[in-house]
């Protein structure tokens, strides 16, 4: 019983941490990101097993994360409200080209950060050839380039 | 079913729930402020190991020193110091506290030790003014409380939290 009440209060420690660090909290956007999530993962890893490292308890422990992500994922998909509790919902940034300054604030993300992303991946020239931002549930952001129309 | 068909909004289909956000923007500012203080209570010894946990009760003759809190399977140290008694020493720890915890070590070894329904008795060849101590592993979660006693003394009450 032991090892399936360990994975459950990980779970949901973990869940709590990650849903409340924020969109970009944990989404690996700089190598620190990632070093943190090895240290967590590596931290949590030991709570997770204790002192036992038999195979039956790491398959107990394994099956017990996974059968719980699976009721998480169909809780989200069943329950539009307990999607946004564990998974968060998108926010757009960038609206018709118009910049939501409050939103980009409140989420610390500053305009470098969405030219960087839209340099990368739509290779965007400067801010007015944006139409769309949005900082997805990944904590990533997509772009969505204003066409010759738009401009 | 793959759920409801998010609304355009600028002719961007999304549902951005902002509602929901800025009710959840209000709960993690609050959430944040607490988890925050968390690594401050960390260091004052809020779960053990800190700059406060360490409680010494005791009285004439004799002071017992131990960790206000501790952690299940993490070693916690009771320190028994005896100012005034007569050698050999016997030192009893009541069954109510000790079956909580796994004796690791005891310091100086014990010349005996005797078993009692209600209570453990270790006896040790220690002068006043020496300390005994016991590395106690926590086996259960939530309160232990008892006794430790030094003959001839009055008893000591202790009492420690273990988290899990």
């Amino acid at each position: 019983m032991e090892p399936v009440l360990r994975a459950l209060s990980c779970y949901l420690l973990l869940l709590i941490v990650v849903r409340l660090s924020g969109k970009r909290g944990l989404a690996q956007v700089t190598i620190f990101d990632l070093i943190l999530l090895l240290l967590i993962s590596q931290t949590v890893g030991q709570a997770l097993i204790g002192d036992d490292s038999s195979l039956t308890t790491a398959a107990v422990i394994t099956v017990t994360l996974v059968v719980i992500n699976r009721v998480n994922d169909a809780a989200a998909h069943r329950w539009a409200d307990m999607s946004h509790v564990l998974e968060d919902a998108p926010l757009v940034l960038i609206e018709n080209g118009h910049v939501h300054d409050d939103r980009m604030t409140h989420m610390k993300i500053r305009l470098d950060d969405v030219l960087e992303t839209a340099r990368l991946d739509e290779g965007v020239e400067r801010l007015e050839q944006i139409k769309h931002a949005i900082l997805e549930r990944s904590g990533a952001i997509s772009i969505i380039p204003a066409d010759a129309e738009d401009r | 079913m793959p759920g409801p068909a998010p609304p355009v909004v600028n002719g961007l289909q999304i549902d951005q729930s902002l509602n929901f956000q800025r009710r959840f923007d209000r709960i993690q500012t609050i959430a944040w402020r607490v988890l925050a203080l968390l690594p401050v209570a960390a260091v004052a010894g809020l779960f053990g190991g800190g700059l406060f946990s360490q409680v010494t009760a005791g009285g004439a003759g004799v002071e017992v020193s131990y960790d206000r809190f501790g952690r299940r399977s993490v070693d916690t140290q009771l320190q028994v110091t005896v100012l005034r008694a007569r050698p050999p020493v016997a030192v009893s720890i009541s069954r109510g506290f000790l079956d909580g915890y796994d004796v690791s070590e005891v310091r100086p070894q014990p010349e005996h030790v005797t078993a009692y329904a209600d209570r453990l008795v270790f006896t040790f060849a220690t002068r006043p003014g020496a300390s005994v101590a016991f590395t106690l592993q926590p086996q259960h979660l939530g309160s232990s409380s008892g006794t430790v006693t030094v003959a001839g003394l009055r008893p000591v009450p202790v009492h420690q939290l273990v988290y899990p």
